[in-house]
């Protein structure tokens, strides 16, 4: 995985990591996300899954603590535009639940 | 460092040494290749240098026999070479050279290069140390996986098989087995994520809360939550644990499935073809402490349905998917021992093809016959002169305690008092039977035939008649009997377990009741009756009372 991409538009910011998310992608992830949680301007961080072809156990855990974190300060993290062979998995552990999911 | 030079020129010899001692390292010379081969083994040397020419053993033949002698240890040679002649050069590295050092010998060149050499050979020292180290950790969590596991998957009866196939590292796949102290089967498949030391780790307070909790008969709603709690606690906020729980009641026909973040439970019905899916309901363990209401599933099954479930590594690519394709179409087709060795035979081949893949645990049960039925003559126990040493005795109002949870609890407190765990599991059986009669049959006035028209129904109009229901309660007393004596042994259980309901009239149902009617939910009360001795029922047909051998 090559670094996430991060757009903020208003209160939301938009991080878009793609290929393999895996373990490896860990450190990528954090640094692009953290700044975020602590960015007073931003509420919700959107993680967009649409360029994600495959996610690990490693990369699921990345996305528990930045929510972690986030919602420590208050702030919501959210998913967008899982791909199809991704989404089962988000739901057999129910992420679907943990965090608010949509389709653009 | 020490480093070997083998040289038969004793003006370069003397140089050598002066320029590598001025570095700090430790020299020991050698007059050719014969003699540094017998200081080889004394020096232990790190480094070896050689000339090329050198009577009685020279340098090619002095690689290549050191290239034995330090084994597994590595232990870079250079060679000292008049020039640069390809075949030379190519001759050297054949025989396990890894530098070259042009003659005359340049104390700059010379010092740089066993620099280069020795800092490569350190580097290479502490990796071979921590992968020692590393293995040497591995090694420990799978022996406590190992030790933790295996004693309870060689007591699983025939019909039922549960393994891990685990890859050379550890990925946190482990599979419990166990016998609850009511005789009921309980299984465990747990997927901790990511790999290593930390998902070996993290598997193990899984397996030994499972373990402890099951034996006790606990209901797998409240197993979960103490594993969840514990994972919440003790592990980083990014690592969970998916899992898999059944328990099986062969007497009532009961299967209990819970299902947290693991691929869909099969359940194969032996008769119908019929196929019931166990969907992930709950959170992988150790994400939410409070994950509010734990979703499980009961299913009324009967001897020879089957039950699957496998992990698959969540994301990481394998071929299970297909797997289970080809599984399904099987159904229940072939005995249980085929479909196993079938399962086992396909799985080692696509491992054996799968080069980087997961972990994969899986497990085949097929339902076993309840217990045969001795339904001769009622067996008394020969009289004995007894005294109660210890009596429990209470009263349950439904509307606010279940009958599942307490049994266990009960039975666990009995056999820290001493009482066999043959007689606990028959005990559980009855007694939870029992209790189940006097509150759904005394008390809610449900028939037992509405069981027939299938299980989620019954629960419903089980749980219609629990609101409607006024007061009333079911009362149960056990008390323990013993020899008396100096050394009071323990005889006997004498259970009394009535309600506050109107009774039924048990001789007709006794009359009524054949051999041949023995669907799991008709056989209730024979099966109290073959288990216990002295059975009785009262006038009213509102209490019943029986006794049970220690």
């Amino acid at each position: 995985m090559s670094s996430p991409t991060v757009k903020i538009q208003g209160a939301v910011a938009v991080l878009s990591p793609s290929g393999r998310f895996t373990s490896e992608s860990h450190t990528a992830f954090k640094e692009a996300s953290y700044p975020l949680v602590e960015n007073p301007s931003v509420t919700t961080i959107c993680i967009d899954l649409a360029t994600v072809s495959y996610m690990d156990s490693s990369s699921l855990g990345s996305l528990l603590l930045l929510r972690e974190k986030a919602t420590a300060k208050g702030k919501k993290v959210t998913l967008r535009n899982p791909n199809p062979t991704l989404l089962p998995t988000l739901k057999m552990i129910k992420f679907d639940k943990l965090f608010e999911t949509s389709n653009t | 460092m020490r480093i070997l030079v083998a040289e038969d020129d004793a003006a370069t010899r003397l140089l050598i040494r002066r320029v590598l001692e001025k570095e700090g390292y430790e020299v020991t010379l050698a007059f050719d290749g014969l003699d540094a081969l017998e200081r080889f083994a004394q020096s232990a040397p790190d480094i070896v240098i050689t000339d090329f020419q050198m009577p009685r053993m020279d340098g090619l033949q002095l690689c290549r026999a050191l290239t034995v002698a330090r084994g597994e240890r590595f232990v870079p040679l250079i060679m000292l070479t008049g020039g640069q002649d390809a075949d030379l050069l190519h001759n050297s590295l054949e025989a396990g050279a890894l530098e070259f050092l042009n003659k005359p010998i340049r104390p700059d060149e010379l010092v740089a290069r066993v620099r280069a050499i020795a800092a490569m050979s350190a580097m290479h020292f502490t990796l071979a140390n921590n992968q020692e180290e590393t293995l040497g950790e591995i090694a420990i969590v799978k022996h406590l996986l190992e030790r933790l596991t295996s004693p309870g998957l060689k007591l699983m009866p025939p019909g039922f098989a549960m393994e891990t196939l685990q890859t050379r590292r550890i990925n946190g796949d482990a599979c419990s087995y166990l016998r609850g102290i009511g005789g009921n089967h309980f299984g465990l498949l747990c997927d901790a994520t990511g790999h290593g030391l930390v998902a070996g780790v993290s598997t193990l307070p899984v397996l030994e809360t499972f373990q402890t909790m099951a034996s006790r008969d606990i209901p797998l709603e409240s197993i979960y939550r103490e594993i969840n709690t514990k994972l919440c606690r003790l592990l980083p906020s990014d690592r969970f644990t998916c899992l898999i729980m059944f328990r099986l009641d062969p007497e009532m026909g009961i299967l209990t499935v819970l299902n947290a973040g693991m691929p869909d439970v099969f359940l194969f019905r032996g008769d119908s073809q019929e196929l019931r899916v166990f969907t992930s309901r709950n959170f992988p363990a150790g994400i939410l402490e409070d994950q509010g209401e734990i979703e499980v599933e009961d299913v009324a099954v009967v001897s020879g349905d089957r039950l699957f479930a496998c992990s698959d590594g969540l994301l990481d690519l394998f071929a299970e998917p297909i797997l289970r394709k080809r599984f399904l179409r099987r159904g229940t087709r072939y005995s249980a021992a085929e479909d196993q060795a079938w399962l086992r035979n396909t799985l080692r081949v696509s491992l054996k093809n799968a080069e980087q893949h997961d972990d994969l645990t899986w497990a085949l049960w097929e339902v076993p016959p309840p217990m045969p039925l001795d339904l001769g003559q009622d067996p008394l126990l020969p009289p004995t002169e007894t005294v109660e040493g210890l009596a429990l005795q209470f009263d349950l109002d439904p509307r606010i305690h279940g009958v599942r949870d307490l049994v266990p609890n009960i039975l666990g407190l009995l056999g820290y008092k001493g009482v066999p765990s043959a007689t606990l599991q028959k005990l559980g059986i009855v007694l939870t039977e029992g209790l189940d009669n006097a509150v759904d049959h005394g008390l809610l006035g449900l028939q037992s035939t509405l069981k027939a028209g299938g299980f989620e129904d019954y629960e419903a109009r089980r749980k219609e008649a629990l609101d409607a229901h006024g007061a009333g309660l079911a009362r149960c007393r056990l008390a323990l009997h013993y020899t008396p004596g100096a050394v009071p042994i323990l005889h006997h259980l004498r259970v009394n377990i009535s309600d506050d309901g109107p009774g039924f009239d048990w001789a007709a149902h006794a009359q009524s009741t054949g051999p041949g009617e023995l669907a799991p939910h008709g056989r209730g009360i024979l099966l109290m009756k073959a288990l216990t001795a002295d059975f009785q029922f009262n006038e009213a047909g509102n209490a019943v009372s029986f006794t049970l051998a220690c």
